[in-house]
């Protein structure tokens, strides 16, 4: 059980690591939908920029953020003593 | 060698029997496509391939039986983090995710990306924000949660009473669209089906539960795969030679865009604030595919996506199942499964409707009125699609299809055997399946555990808390036939459901774990408030005195549920120690479950005063 001083530090680090991972992808998901139409007229792999954006680029980041979250989190567990006994 | 702790706590050789289930499906469709080139009858062979992954699905669900609570409510807190996922995934979608989402991007375009987007982010947000806090809580329901974090009871019949709602409207969905699909694949009365579907769903429930319905879920998640990447890959090689139609969609619509070019559209240039989806009814296609704007505001597109998103965030269909993995660590992996395989059906579904739009551009626009192909002919005799030849050749404003016959209208456009036209209805009846029974356990868990039991202040004996819920299945599901009978549009009803959501359990239960100092009081207003303005506004809209969005509703209810429940708990701080314990202990992973141990306690004090 760690004491209550590192329980602050794993707590604030922990908020942190929440903000770091949804904000950006949160904003993303908002923006880049706004300019797909505008973008639609400069093809990339074939595709309609736009398109691949809002279609191909966002479900990848959500993948590799939701990928990279808990990576990091669990480093941020074990950092703090916080991770649960194996 | 000594095995890794996770794979101890979690149900042993569970690949091997889900592998053995994917084989025997795809053995049941070989075998169907040597029966259809037999000469079989096609009705027969359709009722046996609609059957058969049923009586499939309820089986498994049937024998995985519960003994206790903690296996009827949380599955024992021993499924593997990827079966998790897999199994979270294809619930969260569910059968207006596979057929209606797909739908509806099939006749707007790129319109209706931000649902796809909003479906998948919702599982990003629930995934970072609650998952973890709710398994270390490990309370069976989320009102439970909301009432064991809160110390109250009155917070956690009030949350049951409000969060009630959008899941019955869920639960009505699904059966809707399941029970569309399932009229359209075997030539019987949609009503019929309605009853079908919404037994079955609850049959796979009844003896395990979550746990039933996990595993049932995870075995529809198989077949809604492959009934998804088979024909979409099959299409792709077809088109493109090569068999990524995640992918190859894209190229696709560059020559599909200047297609529809030359062809006459009329919605253009909207209000800002205009959320417009296609109906369940025939509708003629209105705007180009890559065309933004045109039936969702600049302003409000925003909104559709954070909402859709907050909304899946907040649902208790999709935030009970926290608690079936062995740890919190397991469950974050299985968020980050569940967003993965969320994402590959995204982007398959997107190629579906893609592919669709390609082929009803090629083979019906332009062509003479007495020479449509017979795909659609034969949509056209079950009232599925219509064109009128206004002028000398069909334009694509003349041709009218229904926003739900996309995903399953495929393979025919394709000319693919009718066996995998089977296939692919196959795969959204069983999304449609795995929606409505995680629905209908969230439902019955919240009207046994918190509407009946929750008044006690000891949860009562196992046998009594099962026998209730058994009940409360029943009730469920009856709920669900008569929800699904007044449903016209599976998807406007989906979205209202989410709206709801948003607005009510999604701001709750983000302060009770971000925030210490949320008070009870606190929270019974939110709730209240968050549920009043949003339905408010939605009863306004639907009776036409604002015109707003039913969506859009949770834009101002979900902000007056953050500010009513941040006054409230500033103004009048009643937080008791005990609930400052509480939020102490979920925000740390390490050590048993909060409820699990509550209940050790009191089995533990029920023994001695036994003695």
């Amino acid at each position: 059980m760690i004491d209550g001083v590192e329980r602050k530090r794993y707590w604030r680090d922990t908020k942190w690591q929440m903000v770091a991972t949804l904000a950006p992808y949160l904003l993303a998901v908002v923006a880049l939908p706004l300019y797909a139409e505008a973008l639609n007229s400069r093809p990339i792999l074939g595709m309609p920029l736009g398109y691949f954006v809002v279609c191909h680029c966002l479900t990848t980041i959500a993948a590799i953020v939701m990928a990279s979250f808990v990576n990091r989190q669990d480093a941020i567990d074990h950092w703090h003593g916080a991770n649960e006994e194996p | 060698m000594a095995m890794p702790h996770s794979q101890r706590l979690t149900t042993p050789r569970t690949g091997i029997y889900f592998g053995i289930f994917a084989s025997a499906f795809v053995c049941l469709f070989l075998g169907g496509l040597i029966a259809e080139q037999l000469g079989v009858d096609a009705s027969l062979l359709n009722s046996v391939l609609f059957a058969a992954p049923l009586a499939l699905f309820v089986g498994i669900g049937a024998a995985a039986p519960a003994d206790d609570g903690r296996e009827f409510f949380t599955a024992g807190r021993s499924m593997p983090s990827y079966f998790s996922g897999l199994s979270l995934a294809v619930t969260t979608l569910g059968g207006v995710g596979v057929v209606s989402v797909t739908g509806a991007l099939f006749k707007i375009g790129i319109d209706a990306l931000p649902l796809q987007i909003g479906w998948l982010s919702g599982l990003v947000v629930a995934g970072v924000m609650l998952f973890p806090f709710l398994r270390k809580c490990g309370a069976y329901t989320i009102p439970s949660f909301l009432g064991l974090r809160f110390e109250s009871r009155v917070v956690r019949m009030i949350a049951a009473m409000v969060l009630i709602v959008p899941t019955l409207m869920l639960l009505a969905a699904e059966v809707r669209i399941g029970a569309f699909m399932a009229a359209w694949m075997t030539g019987t009365p949609e009503a019929l089906m309605v009853v079908v579907i919404a037994v079955a769903a609850a049959a796979a429930a009844v003896m395990g539960g979550l746990r039933g319905a996990t595993w049932a879920s995870a075995t529809q998640a198989i077949v809604t795969l492959i009934a998804m990447a088979v024909p979409a890959t099959i299409v792709s090689l077809l088109i493109s030679n090569l068999p990524l139609p995640q992918m190859m969609h894209g190229n696709l619509l560059r020559a599909l865009s200047r297609q529809e070019l030359a062809q006459p559209y009329t919605a253009h240039a909207v209000s800002a604030i205009v959320f417009d989806m296609p109906g369940a009814g025939l509708e003629a296609f209105t705007n180009h595919y890559l065309q933004s704007f045109g039936h969702v505001g600049r302003l409000s597109l925003p909104f559709v996506i954070l909402t859709i998103a907050t909304g899946i965030a907040g649902l208790p269909s999709v935030l009970q199942r926290a608690g079936t993995t062995p740890s919190v660590y397991e469950t974050r992996k299985a968020m980050g499964w569940a967003v993965l395989t969320m994402a590959f059906m995204v982007l398959t579904l997107a190629s579906v409707a893609g592919f669709m739009r390609g082929y009803v551009v090629e083979q019906i626009v332009n062509a003479a009125g007495d020479r449509l192909p017979l795909w659609f002919q034969t949509l056209q005799q079950y009232g599925l699609a219509d064109a009128v030849k206004t002028r000398a050749s069909i334009t694509l404003d003349a041709v009218f299809m229904r926003r739900d016959v996309a995903f399953g209208a495929l393979p025919m456009a394709a000319g693919m055997p009718l066996t995998l036209v089977a296939l692919a209805m196959a795969g959204a009846i069983a999304a449609a399946l795995a929606g409505a029974a995680a629905q209908t356990v969230a439902l019955a868990g919240m009207l046994s555990e918190d509407i009946m039991h929750g008044a006690h202040r000891e949860p009562p004996e196992d046998v009594v808390r099962l026998r209730s819920v058994r009940v409360a299945i029943g009730v469920a599901c009856g709920f669900g036939i008569v929800g699904a009978y007044l449903v016209t549009d599976p998807l406007a009803v989906a979205l209202a459901a989410l709206a709801l959501s948003a607005a009510t359990g999604f701001p709750v239960l983000v302060l009770s774990i971000l925030w210490r100092r949320v008070s009870r009081s606190g929270a019974v207003a939110g709730l209240v408030t968050g549920f009043a303005v949003t339905a408010v506004l939605m009863l306004a809209s639907v009776s036409g005195l604002i015109s707003l969005p039913l969506l859009l509703a949770a834009a101002f209810g979900g902000p007056a549920n953050f500010a009513v429940m941040a006054l409230l708990s500033q103004a009048a701080p009643n937080t008791s120690r005990r609930a400052l314990e509480v939020v102490r202990d979920l925000r740390l992973p390490g050590g048993e479950a909060i409820y699990d141990r509550d209940m050790r306690i009191l089995r533990r004090k029920r023994a001695t005063s036994q003695i």
